[in-house]
């Protein structure tokens, strides 16, 4: 690691970086201040009604019919104004390959969903994810894709991220990428993942980065990988449901694809010693070899 | 002249939204707090339309946005997430200066959250919003002395921070 430029500053050169550094600092925010006028709009609205209220012998009936024209009024602007939310849902059992307006793709894994604003996409370049998902981000503006756990903002690559319940991974295909979770933030660079253990941002050199992406031919590769995590993805890409008798914490190596269930079980279940008994509802019994 | 109509508050407002927003986003760390607060305080300046005089409404946007936030409950631990101009301007090409630009910034964030929380907006307003030592102590109702004296207190404690982590 190399020497802090700043260990021989004096006094005064330090004073300048700090005035220089915090003048280029931007508050971040949720809201546009376009936005953030329209609801307000509507909250003053309402006060509007409060301040003028017409007591002179208006029959009753005339002024519930008043108010609701008036409240149906106020939906229509708020329909009228309001960002249009998209959000893609890939069920359980299914991907899919969306193309985003500024035509950057995104391919969805099983049981995931995206959601962004359409109308300024272009310039704000926004989305939320929760699940897994493959991004092909067209260059440009940064595009920032938010997560339960942590934020990632790229200019122009192709990654991978892995975003469910507790875990959280960001394989890098080409370019660079910005991942930050409270206040660490790490760059990861082709050939190199980043992963969230114990709220700490990883970043280690990852063999497996190229397949990082292969469920979107089908193909999922395990390597050490916690059994249950092995289970959910099953469950995920061919929309079962696991009853799991007694589970030791055993840790699954192989690959399966998303073709064939009965496959996939033996693939998985043989060397784990486990043997499976499909049943309705798709409901899959899983239960402990006897010895 | 006291009132304001539709059209003048429209005008405080496009003038006037960031700089309250930002003010808040100083003092809680927030961003959901800030904008909240934000909303509210115009909300306030609308219900008093009729008693208002146009060239007082700076002071008495930043006195009921201070006075939102002091009534607020949840105040939770600052926590800065600043998008330095170093981000959003390029990825560097030099590691070695990426790193220490890194560093450096996180320094600086950590030392900022620290800071005590008037001596910060102060700090802020001048650096984040280019206001100048006049302005702001128009707005919050202090003298020029006072800022200046806020603002070296706050430099101080900052490179103290600063150092202090190497």
């Amino acid at each position: 690691m190399g020497k802090d430029l700043h260990n021989n500053l004096n006094e005064k050169e330090l004073n300048a970086k700090i005035l220089e550094h915090s003048a280029g600092y931007r508050t971040p925010f949720k809201v546009s201040k376009e936005e953030a006028l329209q609801q307000l709009k509507g909250k003053m609205t309402q006060i509007g009604l409060k301040e003028t209220p017409k007591r002179n012998g208006v029959r009753i009936i005339t002024r519930f019919l008043a108010a609701a024209a008036l409240m149906l009024l106020i939906f229509g602007l708020w329909y009228f104004f309001r960002k249009p939310l998209v959000e893609v849902i890939a069920e359980k059992g299914r991907q899919i390959e969306y193309i985003l307006p500024d035509s950057s793709m995104v391919a969805i894994n099983a049981a995931t969903k995206i959601s962004f604003k359409k109308n300024n996409f272009n310039e704000k370049r926004y989305l939320t994810l929760e699940g897994e998902a493959f991004f092909n981000v067209k260059k440009g503006t940064p595009f920032v894709i938010t997560t339960k756990l942590a934020d990632i903002k790229v200019l122009g690559t192709t990654f991978n991220v892995f975003a469910r319940e507790n875990n959280f991974k960001v394989s890098c295909l080409t370019g660079k990428i910005l991942i930050s979770s409270g206040n660490q933030s790490v760059t990861i660079t082709p050939g190199e993942s980043v992963m969230l253990e114990n709220q700490k941002l990883l970043k280690f050199e990852d063999k497996h980065f190229a397949s990082a992406a292969s469920w979107r031919s089908g193909e999922f590769c395990f390597e050490n990988s916690p059994l249950s995590s092995v289970f959910k993805e099953i469950e995920r890409q061919f929309n079962v449901t696991f009853v799991i008798q007694k589970m030791n914490e055993k840790y699954f190596t192989g690959s399966f694809t998303n073709k064939n269930l009965v496959s996939t079980l033996d693939i998985v279940c043989i060397p784990m010693g486990y043997t499976y008994e499909i049943g309705s509802n798709s409901q899959i019994l899983i239960r402990e070899k006897r010895q | 002249m006291t009132g304001i109509d539709q059209t003048q508050f429209d005008q405080i407002f496009n003038n006037w939204y960031d700089p309250i927003r930002n003010y808040i986003y100083y003092k809680s760390g927030n961003s959901f707090v800030a904008e909240d607060i934000a909303q509210d305080t115009f909300l306030k300046i609308w219900e008093k339309k009729h008693e208002i005089k146009i060239e007082t409404v700076k002071q008495l946007l930043y006195a009921i946005a201070n006075n939102l936030f002091l009534n607020r409950l949840d105040h939770q631990k600052v926590q800065f997430k600043f998008i330095d101009s170093y981000q959003r301007n390029n990825f560097a090409e030099a590691p070695d200066f990426e790193l220490e630009m890194k560093q450096f910034d996180e320094r600086l964030q950590n030392a900022l959250a620290q800071l005590d929380e008037k001596r910060r907006s102060v700090f802020l307003m001048n650096r984040i919003d280019n206001l100048t030592y006049k302005q702001i102590a128009e707005n919050l109702g202090l003298t020029v002395k006072a800022v200046e004296k806020r603002m070296e207190k706050a430099l101080a404690f900052l490179r103290k921070q600063i150092d202090k982590n190497i």
